[in-house]
């Protein structure tokens, strides 16, 4: 096996309580990479349209990328995959932290469980081996304790755990890791898979460092690379990705009273970045080898909301809890988000789930009645953190929340659908397609529902360039050609970063498909170039639509909401544009080599080394 | 030529304002604007490499002519997901 990967994987069987390790080899490695691309193997051999996302033939995999724990900065990511329970289609959630870099050092690339065990356990992972053991006292415990409690029994482990919402199958719960940092492998609803396993938690630790196929180049390589990062990253670094509040809701980019709204200018100073510097921000910290630190501590030590003491909220967090709910009160917010850390909950989906249902709550499609006599109201943190509760615990009117968009408004008239803001069952991040034409055919196109992450191609509509794809100028936002192209581009971009599971941040530090390829080579010893990574993110992001394709998916669900395409907002910095999203998507399959329904032909599916997977 | 300017949060300029007019040579560029808000202001904190101007709702470039009557605000570049 190459370099860089430990080449092996570990398999866990709950129902038989059986383990074993397989053995990935070079072919494997590099026409896969690792991460997600690893992620989207083990799914597509393993699942199907039958699958039930949380009956027992699902299965979970935790993946690590060829360059995690080495030197290569911002490496510290995993990607998590199984069948979304949320969307019923592929699903998967990256997160940052240190957990990948310790199950690469407890000698293993990935795990992947499978099966139910037939009582909470939780597995303990170390070097050699698993022991899957009895989680009855921590059953019931949030994140953060569970964390805790596990780190007790197993000094420097690190732990990767779901909360009470997980437990309780809620259809947004994720997978945390880091303890009060509260990273959180969030979207998709993972947690309820692991819940459905009765898996509470995975503790790895382990001290094996991968080797290196040109160590000291490749030391060379980073120490420049680390420089201009941080040169080129002070302000994500002093105010996190809530530094983008204020820009965001300046350029109409920001939801604003559940995406209906344009402008929200005073509200956003009040919950930004600066705003967070000066009042609550009482630290910084990093993932595993990342040079960046854009992650917050909060703590907050009077008044209502006083025991929050931990990660503080993201970008995603305040524009969904502060815009779209209109709560201005930064306090209430960051205890709303710990209380969504602690529950084991997805923050977008939970805000967008809150302001969705205020509105409904306000045209009078429910009452009283649905919300068991809960007044829903804009701007009253009393009720989002009441809501947070129920859906964490899946009670009362949260329960109904804790399904989703789907079944949400499965229960609701036609009008609902109006301004219920998903796709394919998974509610917006914090970014609106009405700024950035390319977000919306993002949204529309990603494989796991609304993703601003497996596109990021916002981020060249704006101030990022890719000279090396004749990007040598940012695009102009409400532009409408070329995005297409842009899209498929970014996407299979984005795939590449996933399956080496870096960090897309490193895009802001400079760091562009050559780095990359570079990295890889050195480090893994594979003879990659960007054209053949490239070529590998175009495999990944096909495979996984293929999976989707044949859980039912085509053009018919590449939609927007209706608020998003027809309901100009008249104000703000993005007033008047609509996103043309049929006449991207027309491009944008073209660019694909997919029918006009969204199909994958064979004969791009072939051309990328798919055939094995046409069934 | 007249530019109206605003630095939004955390910008601001030495007098602890966040508005100003400023006059500027015709065929100037943004980057030239930039440099000049630089000498009055905390944009160089962070780098003016770390710096968005949205006029109207256009983000503009470095290498843009500042137009008549522009009205330029100056932000954070957003970075993050």
């Amino acid at each position: 096996m190459k370099h860089g990967y430990t080449g092996t994987i570990l398999w866990v069987n709950l129902t038989e309580k059986k383990w074993w390790e397989e053995e990935t080899d070079d072919d494997f490695a590099s026409k896969w990479l690792g991460g997600s691309g690893f992620g989207a193997v083990t799914l597509a051999r393993n699942t199907d349209a039958q699958t039930d996302p949380l009956g027992e033939n699902n299965v979970l995999g935790f993946f690590t990328g060829p360059l995690t724990g080495t030197v290569v900065p911002s490496s510290g990511r995993h990607s998590v995959v199984g069948k979304s329970p949320l969307t019923g289609i592929w699903g998967e959630a990256s997160v940052g932290g240190s957990w990948g870099r310790e199950l690469k050092r407890a000698g293993y690339d990935g795990i992947v469980l499978l099966g139910k065990a037939d009582s909470p356990v939780y597995l303990w992972i170390n070097e050699g081996g698993v022991e899957i053991r009895d989680a009855a006292e921590l059953w019931g415990l949030d994140t953060y304790q569970t964390a805790e409690r596990l780190q007790e029994l197993h000094p420097g482990a690190q732990v990767c755990a779901i909360g009470p919402a997980g437990e309780r199958l809620v259809r947004i719960a994720g997978l945390f890791t880091d303890g009060k940092e509260g990273r959180a492998a969030a979207r998709c609803g993972l947690g309820a898979v692991a819940g459905s396993k009765n898996v509470k938690a995975l503790a790895v630790r382990g001290t094996r460092k991968p080797t290196l196929a040109f160590e000291e180049e490749l030391k060379a390589k980073v120490r420049e690379a680390v420089k201009r990062i941080k040169e080129k990253t002070k302000a994500l670094r002093e105010f996190g990705t809530p530094g983008l509040v204020i820009p965001c809701e300046q350029i109409g980019d920001f939801p604003v009273r559940n995406w209906r709204d344009g402008k929200w200018e005073e509200g956003a100073k009040s919950i930004s970045g600066p705003r967070m510097v000066e009042t609550v921000l009482s630290g910084r910290f990093h993932c595993a080898g990342c040079p960046i630190g854009c992650g917050r501590r909060v703590n907050i030590t009077s008044g209502p909301y006083k025991e929050v003491n931990g990660g503080g909220p993201e970008y995603e967090t305040l524009g969904l809890m502060g815009g779209s709910c209109l709560i201005d009160n930064l306090e209430a917010i960051c205890y709303a988000n710990e209380l969504c850390n602690r529950y084991g909950i997805d923050t977008i989906d939970t805000a967008n789930l809150i302001a969705f249902s205020i509105e409904a709550f306000e045209r009078g499609v429910i009452g009283k009645e649905e919300t068991g006599g809960l007044v829903l109201r804009w701007g009253d943190p009393g009720i989002l953190i009441e809501l947070i509760h129920q859906i964490g615990q899946n009670k009362g009117f949260g329960a109904v929340l804790a399904g989703g968009f789907k079944t949400l408004l499965n229960g609701l008239g036609p009008e609902a659908k109006e301004f219920a803001i998903h796709v394919k069952g998974m509610g917006f991040p914090a970014h609106d397609p009405r700024a950035y034409n390319s977000i919306a055919l993002g949204y529309a196109t990603a494989n796991r529902g609304a993703c601003h992450l497996e596109g990021f191609s916002h981020v060249f509509e704006r101030n990022v360039t890719m000279p090396e794809f004749g990007l040598s100028e940012p695009l102009d936002r409400f532009s409408v050609e070329g995005k297409g192209k842009l899209v498929a581009l970014t996407q299979n971009l984005m795939s590449v970063f996933d399956s080496l599971a870096l960090c897309k941040f490193l895009l802001f530090g400079g760091v562009g498909i050559k780095d990359l390829a570079e990295w890889v080579k050195l480090g893994t010893g594979f003879d990659f170039t960007p054209e053949k990574l490239m070529e590998i993110g175009e495999r990944i992001f096909n495979l996984k639509r293929y999976y989707n394709v044949k859980c039912g998916i085509s053009r018919k669900d590449d939609i927007l909401p209706p608020r998003i395409l027809e309901q100009r907002r008249g104000c703000g910095g993005a007033a008047e544009n609509l996103p043309p999203l049929d006449r991207m998507l027309d491009e944008y399959y073209a660019a694909r080599g997919w029918d006009e329904d969204g199909i994958p032909t064979r004969e791009t599916l072939e051309r990328l080394g798919l055939g094995d997977f046409i069934f | 030529m007249k530019v109206k300017v605003k630095l939004l949060a955390p910008f601001k300029f030495c007098d602890d304002t966040a508005e100003a007019e400023l006059d500027m040579p015709r065929n100037s560029t943004v980057r030239d604007l930039v440099s000049l808000i630089a000498e009055r202001s905390n944009i160089d904190k962070y780098g003016r490499d770390q710096v968005m101007i949205l006029a109207g709702n256009k983000i503009v470039g470095c290498d843009d002519l500042i137009d008549k009557d522009m009205e330029a605000w100056i932000m954070l570049q957003p970075m993050g997901g």
